[in-house]
């Protein structure tokens, strides 16, 4: 406003001022600069650089905002799933054990199993933090403890980003890659039909599924859960580890006890693979909502630093054409 | 469900899908096992058993729920507990039957 009160008595200074030509001088459209032509050929210094930027960034900052809101309600949506399904494998546990936690105290038993299968679950879309790095790490971890004469691991993958980091170096000892798992919203048929592709396919001592479990909406634990094969719990009830005793449980039905208990481990590996999904998926919008939520802030930040970057320089440009308005009225004068 | 039972018999009942955790003390529980209804009852010995979909009824002194399961396992454990797992636990006072018979004959025409 100040620049256009300006700009106005530079014009009624002008017919004291000899007549110029007013030759465009327009800056070339490869390489802006930042000098600006007026009315009467005043220069002025151009803010439009700054402000695209700024512009840029506002949009920025609202799309994050955006997003943090929308991972926000999708996990308040799926939370609940969640805190449910977690009830599916604790009787199993009880039951069965948990070999990871076994082999701390007895290394035999780690050693014992030969073929181990690390399911490995991640996102498909990005923009949600570390955590898809860190299963992986894991799930790479897992394969180098496991890795000797006779013993060998295989990797089943769920997930965009995994298959991403896995394919580059792992390439030979990827079993099977499943991706768009959340296409639909999550159930249990969905996540049953995998469990039997997974059984079908791959031949297991131990499968070992890799994921991130949600503690709170900061809070992502990496985590493995173990489901054995029938083989091996039966090894390790009669070696008398920490395993209860199957033995001591009655087995109705069917023809054999092996029948039972492996369906028994199927449908564990079911609920198991059930809940590692849920809970990957809401550690999933959770990272999102956190991610989003510092990239917000980082855009607010360099919003205030730009803006005061465009004052200074529209204040730069004021007072040039301030000096060059009162110098040419003093020459004029003196 | 995961019905817990806990002395006498305390019974914790989880299904995938509502996920309902109940742990209640219940008198009996009758199950449609593999092997045809099983009732158990405090002291019932330890057992693993896979159940085909059907009834199961939790009686707890006079009352009796009725649920419709679909399959899934009973652990009953030695200390008079025991954890039911199945994939869907409904209460029969939910199912329609004309509209269970009426899918039927769907499913049995789009299977055939």
């Amino acid at each position: 406003m100040a620049m256009a009160a300006l700009r106005r008595e530079g014009r009624r200074l002008a017919p004291l001022i000899s007549p110029r030509t007013i030759t465009a001088v327009r800056s070339s459209p490869l390489y802006p600069t930042l000098e600006d032509e007026g009315p009467l050929g005043v220069r002025h210094i151009s803010t439009q650089v700054v402000r695209n930027r700024m512009k840029s960034v506002k949009n920025i900052q609202k799309i994050t905002k955006a997003m943090k809101m929308v991972a926000a309600s999708k996990l308040r949506a799926i939370q609940t799933k969640t805190e449910n399904s977690r009830g599916l494998w604790q009787p199993f546990t009880a039951l069965l054990g948990d070999l990871p936690s076994m082999s701390m105290n007895k290394p035999l038993i780690c050693a014992d199993v030969k073929k181990n299968v690390v399911v490995t679950i991640s996102s498909d879309k990005g923009l949600c933090g570390g955590i898809n790095s860190t299963s992986v790490k894991i799930s790479k971890g897992l394969h180098k403890l496991n890795s000797g004469p006779e013993k060998e691991t295989k990797y089943v993958i769920l997930g965009e980003k995994a298959k991403a980091q896995l394919v580059r170096d792992s390439k030979k000892d990827i079993e099977l890659i499943i991706t768009e798992l959340q296409k639909n919203p999550l159930n249990y048929t969905q996540v049953s039909v995998l469990a039997d592709e997974i059984l079908k396919n791959v031949e297991y001592d131990a499968l070992r599924i890799v994921f991130n479990k949600f503690q709170s909406v900061v809070s992502f634990v990496p985590t493995v859960s173990t489901v054995l094969s029938t083989e091996i719990v039966e090894r390790e009830a009669e070696s008398g580890g920490k395993l209860v005793d199957l033995d001591s449980y009655e087995v109705e039905g069917g023809e054999t006890k092996g029948e039972i208990l492996q369906n028994l481990a199927e449908f564990q590996f079911s609920c198991t693979m059930f809940n590692a999904v849920l809970e990957n998926a809401c550690s999933e919008q959770g990272a999102r909502m956190s991610a989003m939520d510092s990239s917000s802030r980082n855009a607010g930040d360099m919003l205030d630093r730009l803006t005061l970057t465009y004052n200074r320089t529209r204040q730069a440009s004021i007072t040039t054409e301030l000096i060059e308005i009162i110098s040419g009225a003093s020459a004029l004068e003196g | 469900m995961f019905l817990f039972l806990q002395s006498p018999l305390t019974r914790s009942h989880r299904t995938v899908r509502r996920g309902i955790v109940r742990r209640y003390e219940v008198d009996m529980v009758i199950v449609p096992a593999t092997t045809g209804q099983m009732g158990v009852l405090p002291g019932h010995v330890a057992t693993i058993a896979e159940f085909k979909p059907g009834v199961l009824s939790v009686h707890e002194g006079s009352e009796t729920t009725k649920y419709f399961v679909s399959s899934g396992f009973v652990f009953i454990h030695a200390n008079s507990f025991a954890d039911i797992i199945t994939v869907k636990a409904v209460p029969l006072d939910r199912i329609n039957a004309n509209l269970v018979q009426k899918r039927l004959v769907d499913f049995t025409q789009k299977l055939s």
